[in-house]
């Protein structure tokens, strides 16, 4: 009862994250660019949005961003909201499959638990929920190959799949090889069972290079971000204060210590999946999601061990009964979906029809944080800088900077960008620079938002 | 699942407080070692030695440094420990003198020997936390796993080393530690901790560590089933009585409240902020937590004392930049334990050649220190000292908008000016600090605030958002710069008075 009662409990919070307004950047940016290739478009050399960018944009997650654009087309954004639902939930569901498969379903449910609010920056409306699902069934598969020492060939086409929707694919082949150099370290392996075993992250590898954007896409890894890392928000190391951190830490720490203290000897494997998941932790609020999913079995086979007793499997009843229970939570989800999600959230909607109606080819400055949307809702703007900050250099990050701070120069930088429109919070530098240095007037305001204009 | 885990070799589990890893070796049973393995880790601490008095011999540029020395001076002059009368009228919430024994110390060797004595006093606190440091290492391993614990516990704890009050918690948390791990292992209590949390509560508010690691390790014990009832209570007795000890310096008790001040600061400092493990000092600490951890995982059952301390030496790093070195000072010992397991040979004790070595280095590095800080040290750094005649002209209580680098320096080096911010950030609310980062990043209402403060002049980093806008908006003029500083004048407004209403 207990166990069917948790169950409950984490699907209606599955829910809850998936389902409200769509208000995340990154959903407009990908959606744009859904259109953009729905539509017979491409990035080429020089890019359709920003034409000063300094690198060609790869849209290397074209699968969910062409997908996410034909549900928006049949069910407008209460379906992006529904979809972000269906990822959480599929979620939590492989992370609960992890973990059933080591410990009985209080452990495993507390454990999954705790991934998914470990996991919570990654619960939006982006291909990296996606990613992170597909993460989550990587690490069940090589957790069935460290036992049986099988090969699981199926993981090749999943990640010809996850490297055309995230680029997390590289890590999901690094978590494979980190597997099998623990078995070797347990001395589990010989030459045919290690060679079987790195065939999957090999042809893994391989399948990365066959989608459509080609070998390219095997370097992305080094290179997207490599100059600009510091001037991306998530991309920043993580910290304890954090909900999401502070959680997967905890996790982690009970593991490790619970091992500590055990009379038992934790294999190299799993010592190495603890490792990758303390150091994804504190890398980057990005990965903070990673060490979530990664410490997920880890601590479920913790907190079975402190039970005392080998753990049970689940019976196929109630295994149908819980899928049963998911297929009816994405049911359930889609008229909460159309009630609770039809309209966007945290965007000055009220400047919509202003932005529409300016002509073709304005160019507007805009915070960051609105550029997507704004690239959404009037594409026919050129913004100054927008959020695909692996498009510009380091020279154009820093000028966008001093911009944004009104610091020495910023009039230069206006000037050079040729901008005569802007979209900045209006209790910001740039606004007050903007009026009392430039006498740009503001043609509207909304949710925090000022439209401002050269006179 | 397959049955992939061993159980430990040996059969019954052991615990640290063996032969191997507990008491000293008796003569009789000390294996030789080799020359060395005895001399070249005492060697790399003496190398450490030299490199904290090439660290100490540069111009003083710490921010804080400064009105530390106001502090000592003023309480040196009239042993009041009562508020900072006069300072400023900007700095309305209230300030307890927390660091007050150190700021004396360094008064009056500043007024001895100038910043020169100053840079020496920081180069030989280095000097002692490294030793220390080494010693309480050595009680848990051999040289050389004591060493490069050392070395690394040093890394780790280097963020935070300037020449402020906080090293004092520094090398008394190392103090603490050691004795707490002693007192592990004996389970007598170290009395002599009350009065050290007594010096350490006139010293610096992270007095409450030294109690807490006290505190853990009581309850280790009692998790580990080692203790008796009245053992257990003696324990905690002593760790209560630091505690109300540190109600009875000078200050009163209302130092006890202290620590639970920077909360609502802690925002607007940066050395608060989470520490990031893309710095080299988190990255090596967190580097020793998963060494730790490693080793504890593959060798004998942890007691609970050092599952204690490690889960306190995390929390504390994992809390704040600054905080990093006190993680990294915790875990040190045991870092150095766990790499003693590793080594074919059994710990030797402390010989006195050893320490004597060690001594006659020290020496030598601080007589070194001595003689060569009059050149190196004697002006400060960091600070636009080429525009002290300017401000020197100023006349009394002139409001100075500055920048919160240069607020110590003003309120040391031009005490008869007043600097709309300066260090001692307890001391201002959170609503004047909110306003005060407004007016720094030029948001919407920063005119009114800088017309609030009644600054007719400013002193601030060339080339700052504020900068610019005083002088492209407001009219400022900048009147001269130095260091990267520029002191603007405003034309325009009359002298205003923000001690009168």
């Amino acid at each position: 009862m207990l166990g069917y009662l948790l169950l409950i409990a984490l699907g209606a919070v599955g829910l809850m994250l998936g389902i409200r307004p769509v208000g995340e950047q990154s959903a407009w940016l990908h959606l744009s660019i859904g259109r953009q290739l729905i539509g017979g478009g491409g990035f080429g050399r020089v890019d359709p949005w920003v034409p000063w960018a300094t690198q060609p944009y790869i849209p290397t997650e074209w699968l969910p961003d062409v997908a996410a654009y034909k549900l928006y087309e049949l069910f407008g954004l209460s379906g992006i909201a529904w979809l972000r639902a269906a990822g959480v939930l599929l979620l939590l569901a492989v992370t609960i499959w992890s973990a059933r498969r080591l410990a009985d379903t209080v452990p495993s449910l507390i454990a999954a638990g705790a991934a998914l609010v470990g996991a919570g920056h990654a619960l939006t409306a982006r291909p990296q929920l996606l990613g992170f699902v597909l993460l989550s069934l990587a690490v069940v598969a090589w957790w069935q190959m460290a036992s049986d020492l099988r090969p699981r060939w199926w993981l090749v086409p999943l990640t010809w799949v996850w490297a055309s929707s995230h680029g997390l694919w590289v890590v999901g082949i690094g978590f494979g090889v980190v597997t099998i150099a623990g078995l070797a370290l347990d001395r589990r392996l010989t030459w045919v069972s290690a060679r079987r075993l790195l065939a999957v992250p090999a042809l893994s590898l391989v399948a990365a290079a066959l989608t459509p954007i080609g070998p390219a896409l095997l370097l992305t890894p080094l290179t997207v971000g490599r100059d600009v890392r510091d001037f991306v928000g998530e991309w920043q190391a993580s910290s304890a204060h954090d909900l999401a951190t502070f959680v997967t830490l905890c996790m982690l720490a009970l593991v490790a210590l619970s091992w500590a203290r055990s009379r038992r000897v934790p294999p190299w494997w799993q010592i190495a999946h603890l490792v990758v998941a303390f150091v994804a932790t504190l890398a980057m609020e990005r990965t903070v999601a990673v060490g979530a999913v990664v410490a997920a079995p880890l601590l479920a086979q913790t907190m079975q061990s402190w039970r005392g007793t080998p753990y049970v499997a689940l019976p196929r009843r109630d295994a149908m009964a819980w899928l049963a229970m998911g297929v009816s939570a994405l049911l359930i989800a889609v008229p909460l979906a159309a009630t609770f999600a039809p309209r966007p959230t945290d965007v000055p909607t009220g400047l919509q029809s202003a932005l529409s109606n300016l002509p073709a080819g304005t160019v507007v400055m805009e915070d960051t944080n609105m550029s997507a949307w704004v690239g959404w809702v009037a594409p026919q703007l050129r913004p100054v800088k927008d959020s695909r900050s692996e498009i510009f250099s380091r020279q154009q990050h820093l000028g966008y900077a001093r911009l944004v701070a009104a610091a020495p120069g910023w009039d230069r930088i206006l000037d050079r960008s040729g901008a005569t429109r802007a979209l900045v919070l209006t209790d910001s530098p740039l606004a007050a620079a903007l009026h009392e240095r430039e006498g740009w007037a503001t043609v509207g305001t909304d949710d925090g938002y000022s439209l401002m204009g050269r006179p | 699942m397959s049955s992939d885990v061993t159980s430990r070799e040996g059969g019954a589990v052991k615990t640290p407080f063996d032969s191997r890893n507990g008491e000293p070796i008796s003569p009789e049973a000390e294996v030789r070692s080799s020359l060395l393995i005895r001399v070249l880790p005492v060697g790399l601490v003496m190398l450490m030695f030299a490199g904290v008095t090439h660290q100490a011999l540069q111009p003083l540029t710490d921010p804080d440094i400064w009105w530390h020395l106001r502090m000592g001076d003023e309480l040196r002059d009239g042993w009041n420990f009562g508020q900072t009368q006069g300072w400023t009228p900007f700095a309305t919430a209230n300030w307890v003198r927390t660091q007050w024994l150190p700021e004396v110390v360094q008064s009056w060797i500043n007024s001895a020997f100038g910043l020169p004595g100053v840079a020496w006093l920081f180069g030989v606190s280095l000097m002692v936390i490294v030793a220390v440091l080494y010693l309480v290492c050595r009680r848990q391993a051999g040289t050389l796993a004591a060493a490069v614990a050392t070395a690394v516990g040093f890394i780790g704890m280097s963020a935070s080393l300037s020449p402020r009050p906080h090293l004092v918690s520094f090398v008394l948390v190392l103090v603490c530690v050691d004795a707490w791990l002693q007192t592990a292992q004996d389970l007598r209590p170290r009395w002599w901790l009350i009065a050290l949390t007594w010096i350490w509560a006139c010293s610096h508010g992270m007095w409450f560590v030294g109690p807490l690691v006290g505190l853990t390790v009581t309850v280790g014990l009692v998790l580990d089933r080692r203790l008796r009832r009245g053992q257990a209570f003696q324990l905690f007795l002593v760790s209560i009585l630091g505690c109300v000890a540190a109600g009875l310096t000078p200050v009163g008790p209302q130092l006890l409240r202290t620590p639970f001040a920077v909360g609502d600061i802690s925002g607007f400092i940066t050395e608060w902020a989470p520490p990031s493990i893309r710095d080299v000092a988190p990255a090596m600490t967190f580097a020793v937590f998963a060494i730790v951890v490693l080793m504890w995982t593959r060798g004998m059952r942890v007691p609970w004392t050092h599952v204690g301390l490690l889960i306190l030496a995390m929390g504390w790093a994992l809390l704040s930049a600054r905080t990093v070195t006190l993680g990294a000072a915790i875990v040190a010992p045991l870092f150095a334990g766990s790499l003693q397991d590793l080594l074919p040979r059994a710990r030797a004790r402390v010989r006195r050649p050893e320490v004597a070595s060690l001594a006659v280095a020290g020496f030598v590095c601080a007589i070194v220190l001595a003689l060569a800080a009059a050149s190196t040290s004697n002006v400060p750094g960091a600070v636009p000292i080429g525009l002290d005649s300017r401000l020197d002209n100023l006349p009394p209580k002139t409001v100075v908008l500055n920048s919160y680098a240069v607020g110590g320096w003003l309120l040391w080096r031009h005490p008869s000016l007043i600097p709309v911010i300066d260090g001692r950030t307890e001391a201002y609310t959170v609503p004047y600090l909110s306003d005060y980062g407004r007016a720094i990043a030029v948001v919407k209402g920063w005119q009114g605030i800088v017309k609030t403060t009644g600054a007719r002049w400013a002193l601030l980093q060339a080339g700052s958002p504020l900068a610019t806008a005083l002088t492209e908006r407001l009219g400022w003029n900048s009147v001269d710069s130095d260091r990267g500083y520029v002191l603007l004048e405003n034309p325009s407004e009359p002298p205003h008075d923000p001690t009168r209403p």
